[in-house]
């Protein structure tokens, strides 16, 4: 099963290589890319620095492959690419890069909503919020 | 049974541990997993997690079948 994971963060530098790749795929007429960003979110007055992320990556991975399969399922889509961080990302780095391509805009805008409220839902990662103080919360997507 | 157990996030900070070994009576049949976590760890009371059994969610666990890793899973924040 394919390993979704990337240590740290996703740079701007992989996605630019990622999209550069699929010039050779000259039947896709349209991309649609969520990048996912970490925040400086203030919790009690103390500012979010970083998230460190953590998974049970076995079952992460698991998780990924069926919203992968359930979204060439639902949407014609040509490709799809998915890849979250594991470990330190500090804010302003990304954490999450969903890459999917088609023949048609619409497909790739229905698709890319989908895969992105599926992994907040459905997949076991997560992050540690930790503050410049050295202390930390626990995020929970809502 | 010996069965490995697995914590994760905010769950294996409580409980200052990320995995154990623990060994069900196979003769208990089926067993109310969140029962049984909150008798052997109170603190887990107060918190939310998911049960996995065989990296499947799951409320109870049958004793007599073959396991090979439950997992206690905190509220996720993926993305």
């Amino acid at each position: 099963m394919k390993n979704c994971f990337k240590e740290g963060a996703i740079t701007p530098e992989f996605i630019a290589n990622s999209i550069s790749h699929h010039q050779v795929k000259t039947n896709i007429g349209a991309h649609q890319i969520f990048l996912g960003q970490v925040r400086n979110d203030l919790i009690n007055e103390n500012e979010v620095v970083a998230i460190d992320y953590s998974a049970h990556e076995e079952m992460a991975n698991k998780a990924f492959h069926e919203i992968r399969e359930s979204t060439f399922d639902t949407f014609d889509l040509t490709c799809m690419h998915i890849y979250h961080s594991i470990g330190r990302v500090n804010t302003g780095e990304i954490c999450l890069f969903v890459f999917v391509s088609s023949k048609h805009r619409k497909e790739v805008q229905k698709a890319i909503e989908y895969v992105v409220e599926a992994i907040k839902a459905d997949v076991p990662v997560f992050g540690k919020e930790l503050f410049a103080d050295d202390s930390h919360v626990w995020k929970e997507n809502k | 049974m010996s069965t490995p157990v697995k914590y994760f996030g905010l769950i294996a900070e409580e409980l200052g541990k990320t995995d154990e070994v623990i060994v069900f009576n196979s003769t208990s049949g089926e067993l109310d997993l969140q029962q049984y976590f909150e008798d052997r760890y109170p603190s887990l009371k107060k918190l939310t997690y998911k049960i996995a059994v065989n990296q499947e969610f799951c409320t109870h666990l049958d004793t007599n079948s073959e396991i090979s890793e439950i997992s206690l899973l905190p509220p996720f924040a993926g993305g």
